[in-house]
């Protein structure tokens, strides 16, 4: 798989504790702002193979100076990193089709911009690399999926706190169902046997009732919604709140 | 929520995880139930009459609804909670999945029995558009692998999705594939018998072993991106008695031969994939149909026709839940499209012999329409016949 190396990768690479260079493979691409990035922070760029740093990209890198493509045929075995550029190639000829699709009517040289841009070429965000999404280490699976997470209030750490609030509730509901479990054991049998609780199943009479618990719990720890719904409808506002204060005060007699 | 059918590859939960489960789906439905009719109430009370003061107008397009309602609090309150419920419904469904990675691996190797196939391709491309962004926040999408023949995208949506829709889309999460089948190829084409079928998008095949139960002297096969995906979809069927032949390839562009299928299908595919894309894929069923063959996509309706906070609260998935084709879908004109991809005509009715396409309307099978919230809904069909 190839990639197109942008800005924010040289700077990724800057701050690793990894060597301070980069091994292009045969069908990567860097942008013009990415090399000048790199060369600004004394990193390296080569390309497997070559001494010497490669051209900034351009979409018809695959195609020879003779305007044939420069390649393999159809050989099967390919070491000359044709196949790799070809597929570079799609990947920026598919980008440009969705350029193209999303700017009808546009002249070749917006096309052409528009896709470096998307391609990350100026250093702005691109589509993303091609790669999953990487379980942290000492971790089996990723706990986030690819694509940045939406931002709803102007303090980011707002969704911190509603992020875990969310997740300390399901903990707390985790706590109440296991309680409810062994209450009913208790119950039941009048013995706690060991692995009781973990070999439970929930009747479908149960399993009813505790939709309904569940329901009534959620609806007294997100309170907050009725109390802005309430707010909502009533219109209410500060300004006759702190009108109700002003008037009080006034009857005070000292009206500030 | 009601039980999910067990077949030999679906994860199982212990006591905790399906108390975190059962919480998710709680708050679920909290949140459409008890906290999204404030949206609306915020849109009339609040945020349309001040911008019918200030612009003189009401909203006319659903960008105007979105700049005036982002600012508000309790807008922002409701979508970082939406969006919290999304991440956690995930990472309690993978952490459960963690646990039983080995496990699930073992059940797939009893459940072969041969009866359909699986076919990856090592040297797979995957489109750029799943590139960045992984459907639905689901983390490592429908591509990532985690371990040697991993089975964890499969397990992760066959039991996520399930969580996600609170079992509304049927025991086997089969209610699209059942609709197609049930509501409309039966009532309106029952002397249709497709030889061959495919299913473009599969999944797990959950919507794919409904068109084996029907048409059971067809062949039926199934593709999408996914190794992943697919290497579960092929244990789920095998253990399920059900032969279908699963294989990695792109919808846009498959290896099949042309005229080589009666039936092509896909059920919420369609919205997944970014126009060029749809264009594409209509193209390639086309290619794919022999003379008389039919394809259907099951879908979300289009926006057209619906007022601009509607949109909004729709369009929502677009920009916050990692559905970045969702609204796309909903402005193409999906009709001109299938002509465009070659499915001409004039002619009104679908038994014709020459090729035409139709968007149908038609129930959701027998849970949407019976299930525990005796809900009915609908499903867009576009149909196109050859």
């Amino acid at each position: 798989m190839s990639r197109v190396w942008t800005a924010v990768d040289i700077e990724d690479v800057a701050r690793s504790p990894e060597p301070r260079e980069v091994l292009l493979g045969p069908g990567d691409l860097i942008s013009p702002h990415a090399e000048d990035i790199a060369r600004g922070l004394g990193i390296d760029i080569r390309r497997a193979g070559q001494d010497v740093p490669p051209e900034p990209a351009r979409p018809q890198a695959a195609v020879g100076s003779g305007g044939e493509p420069a390649g393999c045929g159809e050989a099967d075995s390919c070491s000359c990193g044709c196949a790799a550029a070809e597929e570079a190639e799609r990947t920026i000829r598919a980008i440009a089709a969705a350029v193209s699709s999303a700017h009808p009517g546009a002249d070749a040289s917006t096309v052409a911009n528009e896709t470096l841009k998307a391609l990350g070429a100026y250093g702005g965000p691109g589509v993303g690399s091609p790669e999953q999404a990487q379980p942290l280490p000492g971790q089996l699976l990723p706990k986030k999926a690819k694509g940045a997470r939406p931002q709803f209030f102007a303090d980011p750490g707002m969704e911190a706190v509603v992020s875990t609030l969310v997740t300390l509730s399901s903990e707390v509901w985790v706590l109440r169902e296991r309680v409810m479990t062994l209450e009913q054991l208790l119950a039941d049998r009048r013995v706690l046997e060991r692995g009781a609780v973990d070999a439970f199943t929930a009747s479908g009479q149960d399993a009813e009732a505790r939709d309904e618990e569940a329901a009534a719990f959620v609806a007294r720890v997100l309170r907050v919604f009725y109390e802005w719904r309430e707010e909502i409808v009533r219109e209410e506002t500060p300004d006759s709140y702190r009108e109700v204060i002003r008037r009080a005060f006034a009857q005070v007699g000292e009206e500030k | 929520m009601k039980q999910q059918q067990q077949h030999g590859l679906l994860p199982t939960e212990n006591h905790d995880e399906l108390a975190r489960e059962n919480f998710v789906r709680a708050l679920k439905s909290h949140i459409a139930n008890e906290v999204t009719p404030g949206v609306r109430e915020l849109y009339s009370h609040r945020v349309a009459p001040k911008y019918q003061r200030e612009m003189g107008v009401p909203p006319r397009e659903r960008e105007a609804v979105r700049k005036a309602m982002e600012p508000e609090p309790y807008y922002q309150l409701w979508s970082s909670v939406r969006r919290a419920s999304q991440d956690l419904l995930w990472n309690v469904v993978a952490d459960s999945i963690a646990r039983q990675l080995d496990d699930l691996k073992a059940r797939a190797q009893r459940a072969e029995r041969g009866l359909g196939s699986l076919t990856l391709d090592p040297d797979f491309e995957l489109p750029w558009y799943f590139y960045g962004i992984d459907i639905h926040a689901m983390p490592g999408g429908y591509r990532g692998e985690y371990a040697p023949d991993d089975l964890t995208a499969g397990a992760l949506y066959d039991r996520g999705v399930y969580v996600y829709a609170m079992g509304q889309m049927g025991a086997l999460n089969d209610d699209y594939g059942q609709s197609v089948v049930n509501n409309f190829l039966r009532k309106d084409h029952p002397d249709f018998r497709p030889k061959r079928i495919l299913e473009l998008g599969c999944g797990v095949g959950n919507s794919t072993i409904p068109y084996a139960d029907a048409y059971p002297d067809a062949e039926v096969y199934g593709v999408d991106v996914g190794a992943a995906l697919l290497r579960y979809g092929h244990a789920r069927a095998e253990s399920m008695g059900r032969k279908v032949h699963f294989s990695q390839q792109n919808a846009e562009s498959t290896s099949f031969p042309s005229g080589h299928f009666d039936l092509v299908v896909s059920h919420i595919l369609l919205h997944e994939v970014p126009p060029d894309g749809v264009r594409a894929i209509l193209r390639e069923c086309h290619r794919l149909l022999a003379p008389g063959g039919m394809m259907i996509h099951a879908d979300f309706p289009g926006y057209v026709g619906l007022d601009p906070l509607v949109q909004f609260l729709i369009d929502w998935d677009t920009w916050n839940n990692n559905e970045p084709f969702w609204g796309p879908m909903r402005d193409m004109d999906l009709l001109q499209a299938a002509r465009d991809a070659g499915f001409t005509g004039d002619c009104t009715e679908l038994s014709c012999k020459r090729d035409c396409v139709e968007e149908v309307t038609t129930p959701t099978g027998r849970v949407l329409q019976s299930g525990e919230r005796r809900r009915s809904g609908s499903l867009s069909l576009l149909v196109g016949r050859r």
